[in-house]
């Protein structure tokens, strides 16, 4: 691999214009009306976060080589080349100033996938040698550990171990010939061990067989973050060797958002080919098991709660339906934000905004945004279902001085679950 | 060259050669664009991505709530705008006779009079566009040399139309030639800049559309 | 009653210990944890927990300081992980859960939650060592409760 330079920034960002690119460049009015839509321009009112800014970079390149009068002007030495100095100027805009979440794509009157072009402008400045230091280190760890956090499989089974012990429940590693693979991501196995109890209850009780893979447990991927798509395709193909090489039937992303999007739908696109296994969301599969009447629950949340999507399952993975199912089970008092499901606010740090220790000032600025809509709302309760958005939203809540716990949904769902023959009922 | 020849020659071959330019130009960013190709989604999908191409071209035209609470002003002036210049472009009596010896084709319009109150409710409209675009801090900040260029290339057609059918600054002649000149000067930069969006817009909506809706994703 | 030899007898002890109780128990299970992180506000909650009669001002502010400790100590995403130092976040997480109102935790007993916590950052602190002893903490915390139900039986009629 050539060492990261300007040069080669220009190449990645040259590789990733297509005719959607194009036609979105060729479209743009430079209405402005993207920044709206941003929580990064909104708590800040810094136009330099306007979304469509933050791919000027690759408009320079599209326009200087993808179109005539560009390809003119070039010619004629009328167009300013990209530097050093650019890439440094827009590192910030593009990694700690947006957080992927695609909420500018849907505002755009013309139609552009802005986001997904901050998405490909990322390849390039990673490219350049200008990604942040935190996503990196998480990337290189993801490559070489097999985790961004370096969570090696010890932990998990230390965990698994505990679970174990303290419920009588069985989770098998590597176990052959079973319908599921779940996937965790590094958070839930550092800081909410609640999850994986959380559905080995589940999957116990709707019958259902399942198993980990100790060769690819993680389910996040710090490759799509960064914008690096042949590091993102060496940790997919992890998980797709480790689910066909088991030979289960479908594979179960976490409560982790930019993990479901890798997966769901970045994974086959970046290996090549379809899967031989279907992937879902926990949150799609326990709706089915709720559909099905695989799950039973017993007793309501009595507390006023609101539901934050997690802008990669709700907007981007189309998972917006489920979680209001699933709370209508437990949930007396469930609330709808404004601008809920697709069109929901981000919580600010995903895309690796929260990966990035730089950027933590403005992740706390952009929190606003979310804090604005809680005050509206007021809750005792706030639920979630991505780890990542669960700390950001813990941080953000303390922060602004509001006492408001954050619990993930999964866990929710299992602490009414109505559970037939317990083992360790039986084990006493 | 006097009034009466400018303006045969800005109708005749003007006109021609100006139109040649669109089009051909036109068709050269189209190729610019669809040669590039894109890759097939090999995601597993949950709809059809046709359906919602098709869904978002249409829904695209009217904002979110929320935006449209934050901006009210520039969208509605944005509608005011486009539908201004299309009254003004197609729905004006001696537009539709020049289109009908032209291309054959023709369709009823509106009195002159009402035609000629929309043009002035639209220059107004674009000076606002103009006036916005030069105090909001984010339009300042994407704004380029080309938006100004694109600005006045839409504002001289629709001016020296209203000035020529007011009769006012110019003898009409002169200010009819001036008009068709204009628009020759848009035909043949409208490929070059962003202009392009009036029909590039249509592949946005569609290729975001498209990913939504075979997706089973919000567009 | 008998010693408490495993999971099943602890949990169902605990679920029939009221709140002071059991916020008093799950300080106890704390405090053999303590060792992984020195934090003073972890000490500050156990004090308050264990207290029958704190100040309900006094309550509140050590609950936001000791969520402040648990922020603070957790591991943020895509950071290298530290497993001694995560050891002190499920140590906060512990002494965070014996002042933590049940409408906060999914109406989970805070003493269970407290001593699963505790097990965490025991565990956590072996991760990074090859030669560490292999974890006890479960046996301990069965000791723990049934001294300390043995000794409320001379206190209590």
């Amino acid at each position: 691999m050539s060492a990261p330079s300007v040069e080669k920034g220009i190449r990645f960002i040259r590789e990733q214009i297509d005719a959607p690119v194009a036609s979105f460049f060729s479209a743009c009015v430079h209405c402005g009306l993207c920044a709206e839509a941003c929580l990064f321009y909104t708590q800040t009112q810094d136009p330099r976060y306007t979304p469509i800014h933050k791919v000027a970079l690759m408009r320079r390149v599209w326009e200087s080589e993808f179109t005539l009068w560009g390809r003119i002007k070039s010619a004629l030495g009328l167009t300013k080349p990209i530097t050093e100095a650019d890439f440094t100027e827009w590192e910030t805009l593009v990694y700690d100033g947006c957080s992927l979440c695609g909420r500018c794509s849907l505002v755009c009157p013309v139609g552009n996938d802005i986001s997904g072009m901050i998405r490909k402008v990322r390849e390039g400045f990673a490219a350049a040698g200008h990604a942040p230091e935190g996503l990196i280190g998480a990337t290189t760890r993801a490559i070489e550990i097999g985790s961004p956090m370096g969570v090696r499989l010890p932990a998990l089974q230390a965990q698994i171990r505990h679970i174990q012990e303290s419920t009588g429940l069985e989770i098998s590693l590597d176990r052959p010939g079973v319908e599921y693979m779940a996937l965790l991501s590094s958070m839930e196995i550092m800081n909410f061990p609640e999850y994986l109890e959380a559905i080995a209850r589940i999957l116990r009780q709707a019958g259902k067989s399942w198993t980990i893979s100790s060769k690819a447990f993680e389910a996040t991927n710090s490759g799509i973050q960064i914008g690096a798509s042949d590091l993102a395709r060496v940790l997919v193909q992890r998980i797709v060797d480790a689910a066909e090489e088991l030979g289960v039937k479908m594979v179960i992303s976490p409560e982790c958002g930019h993990g479901y999007t890798a997966i769901r739908w970045d994974g086959p696109n970046l290996i090549g080919r379809p899967y031989k296994f279907k992937v879902k969301h926990i949150l799609e599969l326990l709706d089915e098991f709720r559909e099905q009447g695989l799950i039973q629950t017993q007793g309501l949340e009595e507390a006023r709660l609101s539901f934050h999507d997690p802008c990669q399952i709700a907007r981007k993975g189309g998972v917006v339906r489920q979680p209001r199912a699933l709370l209508g089970l437990v949930a007396a008092n469930f609330v709808e934000m404004s601008d809920a499901g697709a069109m929901n606010w981000c919580c600010g740090g995903g895309g690796g905004v929260s990966a990035n220790e730089r950027a933590d000032a403005l992740r706390l600025t952009a929190f606003k945004q979310k804090k604005a809509q809680l005050d509206a709302l007021k809750v005792d309760t706030l639920v979630t279902a991505c780890a990542n958005c669960r700390i950001t939203l813990e941080e953000g809540l303390e922060a602004n001085d509001m006492n408001i716990p954050v619990i993930g949904l999964t866990e929710m769902i299992a602490e009414h679950l109505v559970e037939t023959d317990r083992i360790e009922e039986k084990s006493a | 060259m006097n009034a009466d020849e400018l303006l045969i020659w800005a109708r005749g071959p003007g006109f021609d050669l100006a139109l040649l330019v669109f089009v051909a130009g036109m068709l050269l960013r189209l190729f610019e664009i669809l040669s590039l190709g894109r890759k097939r989604d090999l995601a597993e999908g949950r709809g059809c991505g046709a359906v919602g191409g098709l869904r978002t071209i249409l829904s695209r035209t009217l904002p979110r709530r929320s935006v449209f609470l934050k901006e009210p002003l520039r969208i509605l002036n944005g509608y005011l705008l486009h539908m201004g210049l299309f009254v003004a472009i197609f729905l004006f009596g001696p537009h539709i006779d020049f289109f009908k010896a032209w291309f054959g084709l023709s369709w009823p319009y509106l009195p002159s009079g009402m035609v000629d109150a929309v043009t002035a409710v639209t220059l107004l409209s674009l000076t606002v566009a103009l006036v916005l675009r030069m105090n909001n801090p984010v339009l300042r900040l994407i704004s380029t040399s080309g938006d100004y260029v694109a600005w006045v290339l839409t504002f001289l057609p629709l001016l020296t139309g209203y000035l020529a059918h007011n009769h006012l600054l110019l003898p009409y002649t002169w200010m009819l030639a001036l008009h068709i000149l204009s628009v020759d000067l848009l035909l043949v930069a409208a490929p070059f800049n962003k202009l392009t969006h009036m029909f590039a817009f249509l592949l946005a909506r569609w290729y975001q559309g498209y990913q939504a809706g075979y997706r089973g994703i919000a567009s | 009653m008998s010693p408490i030899n495993n999971d099943w007898q602890f949990k169902h002890a605990l679920d029939d210990m009221d709140g002071y109780h059991q916020r008093q128990v799950a300080a106890l299970f704390v405090r053999n944890v303590l060792d992984l992180n020195p934090d003073p506000r972890v000490l500050k909650a156990l004090e308050v927990a264990s207290n029958y009669d704190s100040d309900p001002d006094e309550m509140n502010s050590t609950i936001k300081s000791i969520m402040q400790a648990v922020l603070e100590s957790h591991a943020r995403c895509g950071a290298a992980c530290k497993w001694s130092d995560q050891a002190g976040y499920y140590v906060a997480r512990a002494a965070a859960a014996c002042l933590t109102p049940r409408s906060f935790t999914l109406g989970k007993d805070p003493a269970w939650q407290a001593a699963l916590s505790c097990r965490m950052a025991r565990t956590s602190a072996t991760l990074d060592c090859l030669d560490c002893e292999p974890v006890t903490e479960s046996l301990k915390q069965h000791k723990i409760l049934s001294d300390y139900l043995e000794s409320l039986k001379g206190t209590e009629p």
